[in-house]
């Protein structure tokens, strides 16, 4: 690079890094304390998927999520007309990439800052934006996708077809901007239009799990919060489900050691989320 | 022939003005006839000669307040109470004033007459201002634009005076008692106003009676009288009027419209309306408005396209750009998407592109947080800006934001929506405030907080065994709590929206805890208020955790 156009400003700037370097050399950096190591692993910027921050889970989706695609993800339990759960998922890809500014799409306009912030993300990375139907959901995730403007777009959408899906893929292509749509539905209840064909590349399901009573907790009678991962579709790979619960500085982090492999059937049983449900308190 | 040059420059300073001067003597019966005409065609038949009256209530008695000219010319004037006059004449068309409306429409009035000047101002309650220096060689001088704008305003049945002058007393004085000579020439206006009548300077009855009765009929009348008796006699405000009539002191003009220091406009031979010449007329002044801005190095914040319709309406759409642009192409394509708003009505005959808002275009932006390092993965700062323009000229204004922290404890006050871009960034978020400190907050907080019904608590002071919210039924599994959240009581309680503000527990403290249930859901409850046995205890939910 710097051979390239010989400049005496260039050989200015390679003069002082190397006086810099030499400084730095000198200095050993305090370990940041809230970051363990594992985390920081996971934050390496890659220019092709980014990670959850979860080794095993990045592990069998070839380093995490493809960027440039689009990655969907539902709520399972009663959590589907709120998504909460969803929202807990695309804040830790913030909290792990801490570089990322993003934009996120709501037709309701309930993303609480403070909560953000007690999840350790800065909300002021966030540009929101309030549309009033899905309609204008996925315009505005079209538009945000192919202006280039930032690496993430977050949306809730209520309801997609497959044509919607794949104009959101087109688009996430387009200028390698990863999209993430969370699924919320507008009615109370069960429904099952998170299991609308789509044409994401992974297809998530997180359902609250109860939590377990820990002896060290300041606050007895209420744990960490557990969740049950199920990463139900993915293009090119095998589905699996994992369960995470959250560390005490907002992290997420793996339970169940091995990715407890599940057949594709579960995307087509009426009553998933109650097996689901059920796996998970057995299996913890 | 230097010397008689520099004379003329200092005699004709480049400052002088010319004002002119819109009387509409009955402005508000105009409208009131106007609007039935508008609303019943029968009505076009009703001969314009029916004396009408505008009455307002002043202390129960019902007073005339304006009268159109047959009224008038048959005594009915300002001043004359209802009862008598419908004594005299019983089918007397009367309606109820309504000087709030007239103001408005004199606004909107005022806003058309930008067609002639920038500079024009509302002269209450039935007439208008307009400083018109430099402007009337477009109308191949002063009397082919008061020619063109009484013929306007007449045919559309507004009855109408116009004086110009140097002035703005003496304008105002030609308007109104100088039918014969309305425009007073350059530096004339003290012989002109020497015939008028005293009250033509703009001063109240009682004076201009006691003038009269001194045998002071006429301005002229004035001038010979020494200004120190004058002031003794009638007060400083007379002497004020007459100065300013004269010109010897000068008189603030208060522009309604703020003219926008940027704006190009086209006027057409033939009045347009459809959309398709209305975009083309947009491109044209666009390149024009782009190429007025680069000039100057600056970007428009706020762009206006105005259309000024045959019937006296102005149809406009704005947009509104997060960051400074100079780009012709980048205005089109924002205000094109709105074009369709636009009414052209009978046609337009002028249109105008105008940046009310403009700021030195800046070549490097540093303003959008989080971009520090040079990642890649960043954006572009260009390609957010124009983004948010799309977003925000679509979805509304205030719906692109971001989210600033307000230094309060109430859950619902502490954070605010600001700009997405402003200058100086934003304020930061304090540092965070985890699991350590002891206060959750849940990743959803809802509008309003919904009351919970069928709690069952085994204790008032505990968190609920059960509840049911949104006809759900939820077991607690577990529970943490309280955090108390008292209301800011340096605030009065009108402030606090709360979801029943006139219940009891509305401005009482909150109790808030966190609680799960079966399934893993973690919810944010809290109990209003302290408990007092003798008043149901009341539960809402405010958020809910991931």
């Amino acid at each position: 690079m710097q051979n390239v156009t010989p400049s005496p400003r260039r050989d200015k700037l390679a003069r002082l890094r190397q006086e810099l370097g030499g400084r730095l050399a000198g200095i050993t950096l305090p370990a940041r304390q809230t970051v363990p190591a594992t985390t920081q692993t996971a934050t390496l910027v890659s220019a092709t998927v980014l990670a959850l921050g979860l080794p095993l889970i990045d592990a069998h989706l070839g380093g995490g999520l493809a960027r440039g695609a689009v990655h969907e993800i539902a709520g399972g339990g009663c959590d589907t007309e709120l998504a909460t759960a969803p929202a807990f998922f695309a804040s830790q890809i913030l909290l792990q990439h801490a570089h990322l500014r993003a934009i996120w799409i709501a037709a309701t306009a309930d993303l609480y800052g403070s909560g953000l912030q007690a999840m350790s993300v800065d909300p002021s990375r966030l540009l929101l934006v309030e549309s009033r139907q899905d309609a204008e959901s996925l315009w505005a995730l079209e538009e945000a996708a192919r202006s280039g403007a930032v690496p993430l777009v977050i949306g809730e959408i209520d309801s997609l077809d497959l044509t919607a899906s794949r104009r959101l893929q087109l688009a996430a292509e387009d200028k390698n901007c990863t999209i993430l749509l969370l699924r919320r539905s507008r009615l109370m209840g069960k429904s099952d239009k998170h299991r609308q064909p789509s044409a994401a590349t992974t297809r998530w399901l997180i359902t609250p799990q109860p939590s377990h009573p820990t002896a060290d907790t300041t606050r007895p009678g209420l744990g960490l919060p557990c969740w049950h991962l199920h990463l139900w579709r993915q293009r090119n790979g095998p589905p699996a489900a994992w369960d995470i619960t959250l560390r005490q500085d907002q992290h997420w982090q793996q339970i169940s050691p091995e990715p407890q492999r599940q057949t594709a059937m579960a995307a087509n049983d009426d009553s998933h989320a109650f097996t689901l449900q059920h796996h998970g308190t057995s299996a913890g | 022939m230097t010397a008689t040059l520099l004379l003329s420059s200092t005699t004709a300073p480049a400052q002088a003005r010319r004002y002119l001067s819109l009387w509409l003597p009955h402005w508000s019966t105009d409208r009131w006839r106007l609007s039935r005409k508008a609303s019943a065609r029968e009505a076009v038949t009703h001969a314009p000669e029916m004396p009408v009256v505008a009455i307002s209530t002043d202390a129960g008695r019902r007073l005339i307040c304006a009268a159109n000219e047959s009224a008038m010319r048959q005594g009915f004037t300002p001043g004359l109470s209802l009862a008598d006059a419908l004594a005299r004449r019983p089918d007397l068309q009367h309606f109820p004033a309504n000087p709030l409306d007239d103001g408005h429409a004199l606004q909107r009035l005022a806003a058309w007459a930008l067609r002639f000047t920038p500079l024009v101002m509302s002269d209450n309650p039935n007439g208008l201002l307009l400083d018109i220096t430099g402007c009337a060689h477009l109308w191949q001088g002063e009397a082919g634009l008061r020619q063109d704008m009484h013929d306007r305003l007449r045919r559309h049945g507004y009855a109408c005076r116009i004086g110009i002058a140097d002035t703005i007393g003496a304008a105002w004085a030609a308007a109104r008692f100088a039918e014969m000579a309305p425009i007073m020439p350059i530096a004339g206006q003290r012989k002109a106003l020497a015939a008028l009548p005293v009250d033509a300077l703009r001063i109240d009855l009682a004076t201009a009676e006691a003038l009269r009765r001194l045998g002071l009929r006429r301005i002229g009348d004035l001038y010979p009288l020494p200004r120190a008796s004058i002031a003794s006699r009638f007060g400083r405000l007379l002497l004020g009027r007459l100065d300013q009539a004269l010109g010897d002191v000068s008189e603030a003009f208060a522009a309604a419209f703020a003219p926008p220091p940027h704006r190009v406009s086209q006027i057409f031979a033939e009045p347009i309306g459809t959309a398709e010449d209305l975009h083309r007329s947009l491109e044209m002044l666009a390149e024009r408005l782009a190429m007025q801005l680069t000039e100057g190095g600056l970007g428009a914040r706020r762009v206006k396209f105005s259309c000024y319709r045959l019937d006296h309406q102005v149809s406009e759409i704005g947009i509104g750009l997060s960051l400074p642009s100079d780009k012709a192409s980048h205005l089109i394509d924002l205000l094109a998407r709105k074009i369709e708003q636009l009414d052209p009505g009978p046609g337009v005959e002028t249109t105008m592109l105008s940046a009310g808002k403009v700021e030195a275009l800046r070549q490097s932006q540093t303003v959008l947080e989080a971009g520090s390092s040079g990642d890649h993965s960043i954006g572009d700062d260009t390609a957010l800006a124009g983004l948010i323009d799309r977003l925000g000229n679509r979805l509304g204004a205030g719906k692109v934001y971001r989210l600033v922290p307000v230094a309060s404890h109430l859950p619902e006050r502490a954070v605010a929506r600001t700009a997405p871009i402003r200058r100086g960034g934003a304020p930061a978020w304090p540092h965070i405030v985890t699991a350590a400190s002891g206060s959750w907050r849940p990743l959803r907080l809802l509008d309003h907080p919904e009351a919970i019904e069928d709690v069952m608590a085994p204790v008032p002071d505990d968190p609920p065994l059960q509840f049911r919210w949104r006809h759900v039924l939820h077991r607690v599994r577990a529970a943490a709590g309280p955090e108390r959240i008292t209301w800011e009581w340096w605030r009065s309680i009108d402030e606090h929206t709360t979801p029943a503000r006139n219940s009891p527990s509305a401005h009482a403290s909150r109790d808030y805890y966190r609680v799960e249930n079966e399934t893993g859901q973690r919810f944010w409850l809290y109990r209003a208020g302290l408990y007092r046995p003798e008043q149901p205890v009341r539960w809402f939910l405010h958020g809910l955790f991931a």
